[in-house]
């Protein structure tokens, strides 16, 4: 009951600052707008028993990602002050990508069997779960087992990508 | 009897049909909770302006705070009516909504940091929530705060207010580096993110603590920490958001009443915040410094604030003494200094308690 309330509240502010997004005018509201979505969403997912990932979501995604956002539209001169076109050039096609992108997440969310957010805690087809207790401690032990090679890919190519960010950096200067 | 209890029965008193019985008692539960936070906010602030002026007052030899009624204690109504008289101006350059919106951005983080924050032992009931993301969570809400400093600086609409955001954003967002860093050394040596379990890993011996474990990893990490933590509360040596000398006041410059009274208000709640996560962290959290001595009950909580008032007073030490830095020395020193430090401590920690069982 209690959860449902929840829900429904963070569902509907979702909603309404995605509308906000991509309807109001001045880029810098709009950023603030994506900034309530993204923290609603972490809610959902707190709600569905991820508080790790709604902990990673408002850590990069508000602290780090919107500040971005925050700090490139202040930083390029007339952008934030000035009334952004909404709709696009090319209304045709761009209601047939909104239908099309409408309909596989329909389908998807029609199509696909949700699990309950506990199932991956109790799976016995991986060993490694045998003792952790919380959804963190399984997180970790699946990110280092199961899922080592994903990581460490990602690991080495956020550092090339934090590499080649200073290369770029330094042939401006 | 629990505040749990309490709140069961005034919705039973108040005659909810029994199948949302449980679901109100949640509602009404967060709702006392947050008015407990709320209150322990405004007191904690409350005092720790008296403190924070008399302590300057005394390092910078200053008349008012030091006898502005008995001892000094009416400074903090002095300066509360002062701000709450003042007018609430919007420049007419400024963009109302962001305007009027962005000191409760700030505001909240501070507010709602004192979720998961134990006041004494949880087992007594002193604390609001053990999450057991603890202290992700911890730093994920102050990380919300940059926004809404970057959102004043940009709706004041004043040059100098923009600098000042831009130059607070890229502090926050820099120490927040190191900071993180840091924060883990405590998590990997209790092997968890619940700050409940964190405080019970540190033993009851004060050298238990994790501020002395590894040595001198662990001080290293505390030390770290402190710094970084007073450029999260723009303290100075690190006040350069709000360096008056060159920008004014910074991002809040066309703040003013009570607008500008909730940008003090975060300050100072990030202020106790920080410490009494540093406490937490490192200095054994609710637990006496001998075992001999009594821990339990209000003496967790007694030891709990004096550990904060220590750092508390630490940091307005730091604050009346030291000059300020300049922006390219404080970006220097994040990045070049604290991030290695910071890296090399999570490491080393890291690489022991892999090797020693």
């Amino acid at each position: 009951m209690g959860e449902a309330i929840a829900f429904w509240i963070l569902a509907a502010l979702t909603i309404l600052g995605a509308l906000g997004v991509v309807m109001l005018r001045n880029l810098f509201h709009c950023a603030l707008c994506l900034g309530l979505v993204l923290i609603c969403v972490a809610g959902i997912f707190v709600l569905n028993g991820a508080e790790f990932l709604a902990g990673v979501q408002v850590l990069i995604y508000v602290g780090a990602t919107l500040v971005l956002i925050l700090f490139a539209i202040m930083l390029s001169e007339d952008i934030a002050g000035r009334r952004i076109q909404l709709v696009s050039y090319n209304r045709l096609l761009g209601l047939i990508a909104a239908f099309l992108f409408l309909a596989i997440v329909a389908f998807l969310a029609i199509a696909t069997d949700f699990p309950a957010h506990t199932s991956t805690l109790k799976d016995p087809t991986v060993e490694v779960l045998a003792n952790v207790k919380t959804n963190i401690a399984a997180f970790g032990a699946l990110l280092l087992t199961k899922f080592i090679v994903p990581f460490e890919f990602a690991s080495v190519f956020l550092l090339i990508a934090l590499i080649g960010a200073i290369v770029i950096a330094r042939t401006a200067e | 009897m629990t505040l749990t209890e309490i709140c069961r029965a005034i919705v039973s008193w108040l005659k909810v049909p029994p199948e949302h019985q449980e679901a109100a008692t949640q509602v009404l539960l967060a709702i006392v909770d947050a008015v407990i936070i709320f209150t322990f906010l405004m007191v904690a602030v409350l005092v720790l302006v008296y403190a924070f002026r008399k302590v300057i007052g005394f390092i910078q030899a200053r008349l008012g705070p030091r006898y502005t009624g008995p001892r000094g204690i009416l400074q903090t109504v002095a300066d509360a009516i002062k701000l709450l008289g003042k007018e609430d101006i919007i420049p007419a350059a400024a963009d109302k909504l962001a305007f009027n919106l962005a000191p409760f951005i700030v505001f909240l983080p501070a507010f709602l940091v004192y979720l998961v924050i134990p006041f004494g032992d949880p087992k007594s009931g002193w604390q609001v929530r053990d999450l057991n993301i603890g202290v992700l969570y911890l730093v994920a809400i102050t990380s919300i705060t940059v926004i809404g400093i970057v959102t004043a600086g940009w709706a004041s609409g004043n040059k100098w207010a923009v600098l000042g955001a831009m130059r607070s954003g890229a502090q926050l967002v820099s120490y927040e580096v190191p900071m993180t860093l840091v924060v883990l050394v405590p998590v990997l040596m209790a092997g968890s993110l619940r700050l409940s379990e964190i405080v019970e890993n540190q033993g009851e011996w004060f050298w238990q603590w994790h501020v002395f474990q590894m040595f001198p990893l662990g001080f290293i990490a505390f030390v770290t920490y402190f710094i970084c933590a007073l450029a999260e509360t723009n303290q100075t040596p690190f006040d350069l958001p709000e360096a008056e000398s060159e920008l004014v006041a910074g991002y809040h410059v066309e703040y003013s009443g009570m607008k500008f009274a909730l940008f003090f208000l975060a300050e100072f709640g990030n202020t106790v915040a920080v410490s009494a996560i540093a406490t937490h962290l490192f200095l054994g959290g609710w637990k006496a410094p001998f075992p001999f001595l009594p821990d339990t009950g209000f003496w967790s909580a007694f030891w709990f604030f004096l550990k904060v008032s220590a750092i508390v007073f630490l940091t307005f030490w730091v604050r009346g003494t030291l000059p300020r830095v300049r922006i390219d020395q404080l970006m220097e020193l994040g990045w070049k200094v604290l991030l290695p430090v910071g890296l090399v401590c999570v490491t080393f920690v890291g690489l022991i308690i892999a090797i020693l069982p």
